[in-house]
């Protein structure tokens, strides 16, 4: 080896080191962001080669969790129809509902622990910074980063990752973070808290990236900790993330007093028809009933009346 | 040297996306590093920059960014010093650089991004240089009857 290589060995090397520097900054997930996005489309179409069989098999799968979750959605668009007549009733304040973007995982870090990866949705796409990455199973980041048609996700195998949670049976808080060792952990987690091996473990909201009521895992065991102040809790992983080619950007969206938060379906529409039809039968019945006249009052008409409101039909996207 | 060029692209993008796919408990091999050690091998005096290039190319999907760039540097120059100083073509040999380079890289690597523990060295630091080396191996032999 001449003079000559040493010298571009210590011109390279500093430019390395200028390089950490960078990434030490915030600059780094931007610039990432931006020159990997030049090379998406050869990993996108390596991935797409790669994939096509096994999204085949994964195709058939779905298509009957779809079957399933259909006829479960049923159920609960009854439920969720009596809840927003409750609320109205109570004039509650307008919820948030959200808006599911589909994306594809079309790079990620090398190794074993994938702490960052780029998804194939962009700002063009609706897509923004500091929004929810979430799988079937769970949740499974947060975006770090956007450009148009590419987002940087900072994945909860990030050593820097956390995620405010609630026990769903108990409503004991915590933070949840990866742990190479033992997985999912809950942390600040009070000694005598209630939380039993079996729990469901929610985001709780605090925060503001995570809306409350996402999935993480479930309680697989809890410890004392070496302060003897806190329980350690490990959580059971419900799936290998590092398997995972596509991710749902979770979007928050406005829905106002009275709208319905799902398109509507034929099958919501019979079921409101019935209920109509049900409710006027009601208010027949009651205005039928004989009710003893309180004394000193003059017989007035029965005040109680039923309507079924008309509901504000979102357009489906 | 094209050929080459061409086959280090091609390992790169397929590091980023598909490899993921032949994990064995959730461990990969470094394809990059192997084509790194192999340059570095056999054409010393551009090991240094395909080490530079790819690592480069490796940050761009990091969280630790420039990590990466500068080990696969030090290894495509080390190995390029070490290459006009040994005899190449013994397999044992490749065998030693793989699993040593490998070492290096992924112990750097787990330091600055997780903090070295011996559970994620023998979880996935040891396993994961394991398979790099005996797919790297196997590289190797296909490269060299290629004439590559």
């Amino acid at each position: 080896m001449g003079k000559g290589v040493k010298l571009q060995f210590i011109v390279l090397v500093i430019i390395c080191l200028i390089l950490i520097g960078i990434g030490n900054t915030g600059v780094a997930p931007k610039f990432q962001l931006r020159v990997a996005s030049i090379f998406t489309p050869l990993s996108e179409w390596a991935s797409f080669l790669f994939n096509e069989f096994k999204i085949r098999h994964e195709n058939k799968v779905l298509r009957t969790k779809l079957a399933e979750l259909s006829l479960r959605n049923q159920m609960l668009t009854s439920l969720q129809y009596e809840n927003e007549e409750l609320r109205k009733l109570l004039e509650f304040k307008a919820r948030e509902s959200h808006k599911l973007i589909a994306a594809r995982v079309v790079g990620r870090e090398p190794g074993p622990i994938s702490g960052i990866c780029i998804v194939d949705k962009g700002l063009a796409d609706g897509v923004e910074e500091n929004l929810p990455v979430v799988t079937i199973n769970g949740i499974y980041g947060k975006v770090i980063e956007v450009m148009k048609e590419k987002a940087l996700v900072q994945t909860i195998f990030n050593f820097n990752f956390r995620v405010a949670a609630v026990d769903l049976r108990s409503g004991v808080q915590g933070i949840v973070r990866w742990d190479e060792e033992k997985g999912y952990v809950l942390e600040q987690v009070a000694v005598n808290s209630d939380v039993e091996v079996g729990d469901e473990i929610i985001t709780s909201g605090i925060g503001s990236v995570f809306p409350k009521g996402m999935r993480i895992e479930k309680v697989k065991e809890k410890n004392v900790d070496k302060t003897r102040l806190f329980y350690e809790v490990s959580l059971e992983p419900a799936c290998k993330f590092s398997e995972v080619e596509g991710v749902f950007i979770v979007k928050p969206e406005s829905i106002g007093v009275g709208e319905k938060l799902i398109p509507e379906t034929p099958a919501w529409r019979i079921y409101m028809e019935a209920r109509e039809e049900e409710t006027k039968e009601e208010v027949k019945k009651i205005k039928k009933t004989e009710l003893p006249s309180l004394p000193g009052r003059e017989e007035e008409e029965f005040p109680i009346e039923f309507q079924v409101p008309e509901p504000i039909i979102r357009a489906p996207e | 040297m094209v050929g080459l060029c061409i086959l280090a692209g091609i390992f790169c993008i397929l590091q980023v996306s598909i490899l993921r796919g032949v994990a064995i408990a959730q461990v990969t091999p470094d394809i990059v590093l192997a084509i790194v050690v192999y340059t570095g091998l056999f054409h010393e005096k551009v090991g240094i920059w395909f080490g530079f290039a790819s690592g480069t190319f490796i940050d761009l999907y990091s969280s630790s960014f420039g990590y990466n760039a500068l080990i696969y540097t030090i290894i495509g120059y080390g190995i390029g010093v070490l290459s006009s100083k040994i005899y190449k073509e013994i397999p044992f040999l490749w065998i030693i650089l793989l699993f040593g380079c490998g070492l290096v890289h992924d112990v750097v690597i787990f330091a600055v991004e997780q903090g070295l523990s011996s559970y994620s060295l023998g979880r996935y630091i040891i396993p994961g240089v394991l398979y790099t080396t005996i797919v790297g191996v196997g590289m190797f032999y296909i490269l060299r009857r290629s004439r590559v």
